[in-house]
């Protein structure tokens, strides 16, 4: 559907017998299997289309186990867009009923709405955060924030009210489809775009910041194609809006926070949307230390392990994507790695709980640290 | 018909040297035999490192060989491995290869799968050993110059772990973001700037081999010493002939404090070739010296450089302290130029350094439904512009009712000679995978036996693998008994990589 079957095909030949991108791709690195590499799958998606491979699980295995983080595509010279390939073999194995048994049951959750987390109205409204019901602009925080950073959800809210930008949350705040999109339910994903749209449209939204990258990806660039209508209503990220408003003094830096730091881009802002500046500018604002750059990031920076669902599938292998990246921060020197996206911040936390070898760096979402600057919360 | 079927049909056919392929090989038959073997395996290595999946066993059924790749394009299951196992220390390989030679098994040990010369085909099935997980940098000798690292290693990862460091390995080979440590050492391979730090064989201090006995030796620490023939050069280049490669020690170098290329046009491949011969021979070290011919110029340059040149272009390069290299770069100049060389300025040079394995990524690179051979070879500069002419007409010519279209590079200059980095480019190669793959052959033996005629060899540094295998008794001669002997005394059950290098098949 995201791929025309010329496209489509064009990437399966483009892919089928390529090696030059191996090195960009962590989860070969982690696995170490030719199967697992860009071409191994590549190979496997054309075997299955000739028939000399049956649509089976472990077939399933190979695309399920990648972080789709579009990397490969920026890492690739013909820019073949090698994530979409994968997410279209998803969605065809789906709809073959041909997928692990994990992933099926994870769709069957997400279809019955289990793990979402509380309603962010509820959370707010628990923590005397100020909405305005006639406000235009929507906070959108999306399941993991929800489920898992209640707190940072809360100082966000808070921070709406410190610079005075009136704001509000539906009611009942719906999935945006994405997670469902990724896993290659495409009639799911299509069904939950109308209705996240349709929810926003009948709550006469103008503007929706979303606190999960990963929603934001799905609005800006998936919603509308799957035929959620959303004329009219602008999208932009948490830390855009921040950045926003520390730049034009709606935020006020009281308490400047010691460095260095170092920031994770999340794919889905970095890569997709290349946010790469405003959560910099943020950075610069209030930490009074060194900020300094990892290796690779902006645009380069590699997965957290989040991506493509992989932490739902193989946890174990989403978990060493994280626990290099954190070593990757910490090679830096910095004390604290910042992150702008709810599930790298998940994924890093796990994967220092896990892991008591990792470096001890405390990983800190970007609209923490601002709420801390500004002394609110 | 399976792929080596029909390969060895077509030799016969051809009347080719069909040495010791056989047809009576049997792939273990997928019964309780097979059962028990891979308990075994997985007893070893633990199950996780052991499959069996189909997909798994398709996805180390290639490398860069385009025999299969036709194959499989044709929608035809290429040979494929029956069992491929990931050892995680030269201790599992060990073990591995015990169970391999006990039942008689091939062993197919597989780095990148990056060699383009059919290497990790299993062409008689048996066990592919992917060393990827032997993967660590064991030690980096930071007052010697050496790295000690296992086999599968990437390339680039070995490269930027060096980096981090202040150190390069120098070896930049186009497959860097595939390859493996490991497969440039069993392949011979070469890179990017091989004229001034050598080949992988020029690099390698000493390695740890697992024998087809199981047994693991290690070669002597350094590579030059008077005890006798160099065992260590017996195993670089053996193509997982001999044994697996568990462990390599392998010179690095520092950063060099500057690295500057030019460029220039020539008008004539021969002025170009006059050029680099000089700049060799007057022991210039260029660290780099690449000549492409005017069909190589327009097709791949102007494609994929955007460098809209007419003639033969040239890129040098000089590296190490920085005055030593205004140096060498201006006595460069002074040969280029006075070969007719017009200079095209250092930013057409650089960019080239930038963009050096662009030439590789699809679409730029050579792939079906093009059908298409890197046929390279290397000789004394007294025949290189022989060989060049000889294989452009056998070529052109021999091949031309199939559009058949020659282009070619010089790109890696020794103190004695230079190798020709030359390829065939069939547009519409047949659609039936069997006349294809006769036409393929043709075409391969046609441009082998010519650099054989004029004074070149089979190959510089792609290696040999099951493509060229068969023309290694022709190449040698009576030499040849030579190497079959080393293999029928380290491997007499033949179970190591069976069918490649035209050995004898003794299983
Ligand atoms: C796009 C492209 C560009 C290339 N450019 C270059 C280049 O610039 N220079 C160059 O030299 N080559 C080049 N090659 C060829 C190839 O990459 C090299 O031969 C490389 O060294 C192979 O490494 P690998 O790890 O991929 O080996 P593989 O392909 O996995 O194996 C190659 C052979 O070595 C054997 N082998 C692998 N590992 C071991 C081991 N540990 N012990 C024993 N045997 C082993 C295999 O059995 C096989 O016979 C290129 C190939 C491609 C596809």
């Amino acid at each position: 559907m995201f791929l025309s079957e010329a496209e489509r095909s064009e990437t399966l030949w483009a892919c089928r017998f390529c090696m030059m991108c191996h090195v960009a791709d962590r989860v070969a690195a982690v696995l170490r299997r030719e199967s697992y590499t860009p071409r191994g799958r590549a190979a496997v998606l054309w075997a299955l289309e000739k028939g000399l491979l049956d649509w089976n699980a472990d077939a399933a295995d190979l695309v399920y186990t990648a972080v789709n983080d579009g990397l490969l595509e920026r890492w690739c010279v013909g820019k073949y867009p090698y994530e979409e390939l994968i997410v279209d073999a998803r969605a065809r194995f789906f709809r073959r009923g041909a997928v692990p048994e994990e992933i099926r049951r994870r769709v069957e959750d997400l279809h019955a709405g289990r793990e979402m987390g509380p309603s962010p109205a509820a959370i707010l409204g628990d923590a005397g955060v100020a909405m305005d019901p006639e406000a235009p602009r929507i906070l959108f925080a999306g399941c993991t924030s929800r489920r898992r950073f209640p707190e940072t959800l809360i100082r966000l809210g808070r921070l709406f009210n410190a610079a005075g930008v009136p704001f509000r949350v539906l009611e009942e705040e719906p999935c945006c489809g994405w997670p469902l999109y990724q896993l290659g339910d495409f009639d799911g994903a299509g069904a939950f775009s109308r209705r996240v749209a349709q929810m926003l449209r009948r709550a006469a939204a103008r503007e929706v910041v979303a606190m999960d990258a990963d929603c934001l990806r799905m609005f800006t660039t998936r919603t509308v194609r799957f035929g959620g209508d959303v004329t009219g209503i602008t999208f932009r990220h948490a830390v855009e809006a921040l950045a926003d408003w520390l730049k034009d003094g709606k935020l006020v830096v009281r308490r400047p926070l010691p460095g260095p730091v170092t920031y994770h881009d999340p794919c889905a802002l970095a890569r997709y949307r290349v946010t790469i500046e405003p959560p910099r500018d943020i950075l610069r604002r209030v930490v009074a230390g060194e900020i300094r750059e990892m290796e690779e990031s902006g645009g380069n920076a590699p997965c957290c392990g989040a991506g493509g669902m992989l932490a739902d599938y193989k946890p174990e292998v989403a978990g060493e994507l994280a626990a290099w990246r954190l070593r990757e921060a910490a090679e830096t020197g910095a004390r604290l790695l910042a992150t702008a996206c709810t599930r790298c911040d998940e994924m890093f936390r796990a994967a220092r709980e896990a892991n008591a070898a990792l470096p001890p760096l405390e990983v800190v979402n970007v609209i923490d640290l601002v709420a801390r600057a500004v002394a609110i919360g | 018909m399976s792929l080596n079927e029909i390969f060895i049909d077509i030799m016969k056919q051809l009347g080719y040297f069909v040495a010791n392929l056989s047809r009576e090989f049997n792939s273990m038959p997928t019964d309780f035999r097979y059962q028990v073997i891979v308990n075994e395996f997985r007893d070893a290595l633990g199950s996780e490192n052991v499959s069996v999946r189909p997909v798994d066993l398709y996805a180390y059924s290639m490398d860069y060989y385009l025999a299969p790749q036709i194959w499989a394009d044709r929608g035809l299951k290429p040979c494929q491995p029956d069992i491929v196992v990931h050892p995680g220390s030269t201790e599992e390989v060990a073990r591995v290869v015990k169970i391999a030679s006990r039942h008689r098994l091939p062993v197919i040990p597989y780095g990148g799968g990056s060699g383009s010369q059919g290497g990790v085909t299993p062409l008689y099935g048996g066990v592919v050993v992917d060393v990827k997980r032997m993967d660590r940098i064991l030690r980096v000798d930071d007052r010697s110059l050496t790295v000690t690292a296992q086999p599968g290693i990437n390339g680039q990862r070995l490269e930027w772990a060096l980096n981090r460091r202040g150190f390069t390995l120098a070896h930049y080979p186009a497959s860097v973001y595939g390859a493996t440590l490991g497969g440039y050492i069993a392949a011979r391979g070469s890179g990017t700037l091989s004229t001034k730090y050598g080949k992988a064989e020029d690099m390698v201090l000493s390695l740890e081999v697992v024998l087809p006995n199981g047994e693991v030796i290690r070669t002597l620490p350094v590579p030059n010493h008077a005890c006798g023939p160099s065992l260590l050069q017996l195993f670089v280049g053996s193509e997982g002939t001999l044994g697996v490669i568990t462990e390599v020690t392998i010179r690095i170098e520092p950063m060099p404090e500057a690295r500057r290329f030019n460029a220039y046009l020539f008008e004539d491949i021969r002025a170009g070739l006059e050029a680099g011969r000089r700049i060799m021979t007057r022991r210039l070290q260029p660290c780099t010296l690449r000549l492409y011919d005017d069909n190589s110029s327009e097709r791949i340059v102007k494609r994929v450089l955007g460098l809209d040149v007419r003639g033969c272009y040239m890129v040098v390069g000089a590296d190490g302290e920085a005055s030593a290299v205004e140096r060498t770069l201006d006595a460069m100049a002074a040969i280029c130029t006075e070969q007719g060389g017009r200079e095209l300025g250092p930013r057409l040079g650089e960019h080239w350094w930038r963009h050096r394995y662009d030439f590789y990524f699809p679409p730029h690179n050579l792939m079906l439904p093009e059908m298409s051979g890197t046929v390279e070879t290397t000789t004394t500069y007294d025949k290189i512009y022989g060989i060049y002419r000889a294989k452009k007409e056998a070529i052109e010519e021999g091949f031309k009712e199939f559009g058949a279209r020659y282009i070619a590079h010089f790109s890696h200059w020794f103190p004695w000679g230079v190798m020709i980095y030359d390829r065939f480019i069939i547009p519409k190669p047949p659609q039936d995978p069997q006349e294809a793959l006769e036409l393929h052959t043709m075409i391969w033996a046609k441009a082998a036996r010519t650099s054989l005629a004029h004074g070149g060899v089979l190959n510089d540094h792609h290696g040999i693998g099951f493509k060229l295998g068969w023309l290694m008794p022709e190449q040698y001669g009576p030499a040849f008994a030579v190497l079959q002997a080393i293999k029928d005394a380290l491997d007499p059950q033949g179970i190591m990589n069976p069918g490649k290098f035209g050995f004898a098949r003794r299983v």
